[in-house]
């Protein structure tokens, strides 16, 4: 029997798909399972692309990375020289920091809350940290030992140099395409102190970074050295009682960014501040030194009093986490929800119902009645609101027997409409805003549309509107991936194409094949890949994004623990001032969505992008939302911010009809957006579907292989008694096999 | 009586004998000429022990690390990993550590069940992997350690016996798996037994 070997690796497909975001995936399982080769590749090692949902240490290391190829040529389409001239390679990009900008994450640590708040540390450093970068913070430590306080924030930049053009494997040597920041005060005061330290830690710095890898991986090095840690906590406890509780979170925090190498390096000074405090009668030398020892990473088992959960407890768990790059809700009657139910590919997913709805009503957060039941039970709505919005609800329920009264306002501004349904300025708004989900000035041809859907969708599955995915949007790919491979598909992670090679006959030009980095070719009838891959530029959406763990479940005021694993929160436009041009949506995760752990919560921030930076166009909702306990007891606890990390995502558009200008088999895909709907990730994969095979069926329901039920055969066992056997043997040849299961089946 | 569905992931390098151990199984047959896994394949069988019927769902996967596609999906979910390799071959040996890296990464649970299996002793004679080396690192790795024959069927069925022993009295995942919302047509809901449906 042959196994396939690299060099045996089929060479020749229908289809080659790059990228396994949704919308591609979609259209592998459909190809594939309509019998047609396909060859799915991902320059990623995950799945997903721009919606993937990953770990913590994976999604730390690709929003960091930089361009993978570098963009040497001037023009991305090239004639080769040794062929003919009709052939052209027409070279594609790679290149995150186009994708995601402006990077900064904070960690936030908290210890005891008796603590006063102070003033946190903040320190901006590159995952790339140089040895001058470490002097630089290590001799911050010296000056900045009495900031070390009982709330201690960590803050990392990370900025792409889009410019740069070099990609530096080295990093040893500066990075060329990242910049530091250190923030010029610190810097000024600790300009004595640096110059001292700078050459004996530039010579240490190899073996530092050789030391800390090995860290990573031994982790009975870190036990052995923990008495080290002890031995200097006493000191610790009698001094300075306030630190010691600051102090093991501090430590912990490092353990956690130990997970990703790099980050491990940018707490460095946080982990210093905390040394120089503990042992100033250390000599320099001596800190260093100490830095180098796994100590520095272990936790001290100082007993915590403190009942809220602290960042620190959860860096043990952050492998519990997962990030979700694209978080969007489904509608429950979204056409993408039959699609999968049809197609079976449900069986591979598990969803949640959101069942907490919050708008901002005067300034206040307020529950969103969701059902007619809720309707009449909120407290929110007055008896005449209550009939207004069912009257609202039911004209929107029966659009269709509307369309006169519609038409006159279908191109004009929602508020128009709502102001002819005479509705309230807090019906309005919350109409606006969580079940119409539009902005001010959005037609009401949309608005009612989405609130159409928003309205069919409750009760579908549940009394919530949406649906969202167990472990996160990541497991929609994924699901149509394991489709595409149980009927045959072939999927290689990590590969990566360098160019695609168009060949023009008779003045048509047509991809023929693709070469990956390896310079091995696959010969390909269609190439379906992800627009922003290619180097022509193209319209994008930009939005800000922020994730952020929490210890507490966001709640209106005067509203006890509601039964919620999933929250949708929407803070209308201008809510939090002139400068907030956006709706803000904000999806809140508990553990129960499986994307985070136990007594911890996942929070999803997003928003179309006015400002320059992700952080600037979020921050004011964090702190709106999050971190302002109060005294007053009738207002639930406002939850804490533990972790934090902003940025922006650029979001390319496909041309109309998805094909490439330089030939018609090369389908270019839309980057997902985060508008409320799964309908234009459809349509495209519907679309490039039937070019590709016109006439047949997309995603047709598959046969069940449980329905095949071989004969068993007697147990040998005692202990073990066979009851039943099943299985399947589902070859990728399409659709012969799919009748032979379909025969059995009936 | 209780029914429990366990999923259990096959993995290990392409050629240790992954789809020939769930056959012996689920069919309890061999087959000499048994082709490389291609796409997935998914074989179920239910068994009883002592009092608990136990639903085994194996979840097979063609090994060869070269293409390595496997997504944490595969993962999701799972009781138990079967981690096969090929006792003739050090080798297929040394990748079965990069396996179980990939699947403490997923599903680093207590409950969760690992064993680690030396397949094809029926041809002692080719042995290249001492019993001591393996042995010596499923202790290491809380793992459990079974050396079979998909062949002759010696071992196989100790293997599945194994996971029904350690199954944890009470599924874990059942607890969120309650709260989750079913979206697939009703049909299909009637032939679902009764585990299925939580
Ligand atoms: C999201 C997803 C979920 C999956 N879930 C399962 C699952 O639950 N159960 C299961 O058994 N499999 C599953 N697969 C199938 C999976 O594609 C392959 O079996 C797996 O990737 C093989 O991994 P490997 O690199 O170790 O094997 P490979 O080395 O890739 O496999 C050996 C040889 O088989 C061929 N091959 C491998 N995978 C495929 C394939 N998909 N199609 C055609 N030829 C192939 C290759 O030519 C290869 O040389 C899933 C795949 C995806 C993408
Ligand atoms: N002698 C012997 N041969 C075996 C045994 N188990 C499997 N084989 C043979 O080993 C080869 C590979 O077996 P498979 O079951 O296909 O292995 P696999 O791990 O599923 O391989 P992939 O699907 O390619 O990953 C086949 O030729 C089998 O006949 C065994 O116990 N003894
Ligand atoms: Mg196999």
């Amino acid at each position: 029997m042959a196994y396939v070997s690299s060099d045996e690796l089929p060479k020749n497909f229908d289809v080659i798909v790059y990228g396994t975001g949704l919308t591609e995936s979609i259209i592998a399982a459909a190809l594939c399972r309509n019998g047609v080769s396909v060859l799915h590749l991902d320059y990623n090692q995950f799945y997903g692309g721009e919606c993937a949902s990953l770990m913590y240490r994976e999604f730390i290391e690709f929003l960091k990375a930089t361009p993978r190829t570098p963009q040497t040529q001037d023009n991305n389409v090239q004639s080769t020289e040794d062929q003919s001239s009709n052939s052209q390679r027409y070279f594609l990009r790679s290149d995150l920091s186009r994708i995601y900008e402006n990077i900064e994450q904070d960690f936030v640590e908290q210890s005891s809350p008796l603590l006063p708040e102070v003033t946190p540390v903040t320190t901006n450093v590159t995952p790339n940290i140089t040895s001058t970068d470490c002097a630089n913070n290590y001799s911050l430590a010296t000056d900045t030992d009495t900031k070390v306080t009982s709330h201690e924030e960590t803050s990392q930049s990370i900025h792409h140099n889009s410019d740069s053009t070099e990609v530096n494997e080295d990093n040893l040597s500066p990075a060329p395409v990242t910049t530091f920041d250190t923030p010029t005060s610190t810097q000024e005061s600790t300009q004595p102190t640096q110059k001292d330290n700078k050459s004996s830690l530039q010579e240490s710095q190899p073996t530092l970074q050789d030391s800390q890898s090995t860290l990573q991986e031994s982790q009975s090095t870190l036990q052995e050295s923990q008495p080290t840690l002890q031995e200097s906590q006493p000191t610790l406890q009698d001094g300075q009682p306030t630190l010691q509780d600051g102090q093991p979170t501090l430590q912990d925090s490092q353990s956690i960014l130990q997970d990703s190498q790099s980050t491990l390096q940018e707490s460095q000074p946080t982990l210093q501040d905390t040394q120089s405090t503990l042992q100033d009668n250390q000599s320099t030398q001596d800190k260093e030194t100490q830095l180098l020892t796994p100590s520095s990473h272990t936790k001290i088992s100082t007993p915590s009093t403190d009942p809220v959960l602290s960042w620190t407890e959860l860096k043990s768990q952050h492998r519990m986490f997962t990030f979700d790059l694209w978080p969007k809700l489904i509608y429950a009657t979204d056409p993408f929800v039959d699609m999968i139910v049809k197609s079976s590919v449900t069986k591979y997913l598990e969803f949640k119902a959101v069942n907490k709805i919050i708008t901002v009503l005067d300034g206040n957060l307020t529950l969103v009645p969701a059902s007619r039941a809720d309707v009449f039970t909120s407290k929110t709505v007055s008896v005449l609101e209550k009939r207004l919005l069912m009257r609202f609800v039911t004209f929107v329920m029966d659009l269709d027997e509307h369309t006169e009264e519609v038409e006159k306002y279908n191109a004009r501004p929602f508020s128009e409409f709502m102001e002819h349904m005479r509705l309230n300025a807090k019906l309005r708004a919350l109409i606006k805003s969580s079940i119409a989900q539009v902005e001010d000035d959005s037609l009401t041809e949309v608005a009612l549309e989405r609130s159409k859907f928003y309205l069919q969708s409750i009760g579908r599955y549940s009394n919530s509107p949406y649906l969202w995915p167990v472990y996160g949007i990541g497991e929609l790919p994924q699901a149509f991936c394991r489709m595409a491979a149980v009927f045959g598909g072939l999927y290689m992670l990590r590969k990566e194409i360098r160019y695609l090679e168009i060949i023009e006959t008779e003045g048509v030009s047509k991809c023929h094949s693709v070469r990956d980095t390896e310079n091995t070719t696959f010969l390909c009838k269609h190439i379906i890949l992800g627009v922003s891959l290619v180097p022509d530029p193209q319209p994008t959406i930009r939005y800000s994004r922020a994730i952020l763990a929490t210890n507490r479940k966001l709640l209106p005021p005067n509203t006890s623990d509601i039964n919620s694993d999933i929250g949708f929160i929407t803070i209308p436009s201008h809510t939090l001032g002139p400068n907030q041009s956006y709706t803000i949506k904000i999806i809140e995760l508990s553990p129960k969505s499986q994307s985070c752990p136990d007594r911890c919560y996942l929070v999803h921030i997003t928003c179309c992008s006015s400002q320059n930076t992700a952080k600037a166009d979020l921050l004011p909702v964090v702190e709106f939302l999050f971190n302002n306990s109060t005294d007053n007891t009738d207002i639930p606890p406002a939850p804490k911010v533990l972790y934090s990390i902003y940025f922006n995502y650029n979001s390319t558009q496909a041309p109309t009809g998805n094909k490439s200008k330089l030939a018609d088999n090369i389908h270019l895909i839309s980057s997902p957006d985060l508008e409320p709907s799964y309908q234009q990730i459809l349509s495209e994969a519907k679309g490039v579907f039937d070019t590709i095979c016109p006439g047949d069926t997309f995603l047709p329901p598959p046969p069940d292989p449980e329905d095949i039920i071989y004969e068993p055969t007697p147990p040998e066992q005692n202990q073990i008694d066979i009851v039943e056997s099943a299985g399947d043997s589902l070859q990728p040849t399409g659709t012969q096999s799919d009748n032979e299961t379909e025969q059995i089946e009936k | 009586m209780s029914m429990r569905e366990v999923k259990v992931c096959l993995l290990g390098e392409a050629g240790v004998g992954k789809s020939s151990i769930a056959h012996r199984f689920v069919m309890d047959s061999f087959n000499e000429k048994q082709e490389s896994t291609i796409g997935a394949a998914f074989m179920s069988k239910t068994v009883k022990y002592n009092t608990q019927t136990v639903k085994f769902q194996m979840w097979d996967t063609a090994g060869q690390e070269k293409y390595k596609g496997l997504a944490p999906m595969y993962y999701r979910g799972a009781s138990a990993a079967i981690v096969v390799y090929d006792i003739t071959s050090f080798n297929t040996y040394n990748v079965v550590k990069d396996w179980v890296r990939d699947v403490r990464d997923t599903c680093d649970t207590e409950d969760f069940i690992l064993i680690i299996v030396g397949n094809k002793v029926d041809v002692e004679e080719k042995r290249n992997v001492p019993r001591e080396t393996a042995e010596k690192y499923c202790v290491s790795m809380g793992a459990h350690l079974f050396e079979c024959s998909a062949l002759s069927g010696k071992n196989v069925f100790e293997i599945f016996e194994k996971i029904a022993e350690n199954l944890p009295s009470e599924n874990p995942m059942l607890h969120h798996k309650r709260d989750t919302i079913n979206i697939r047509p009703p049909i299909k809901e009637k032939k679902k037994e009764c585990c299925k449906t939580q």
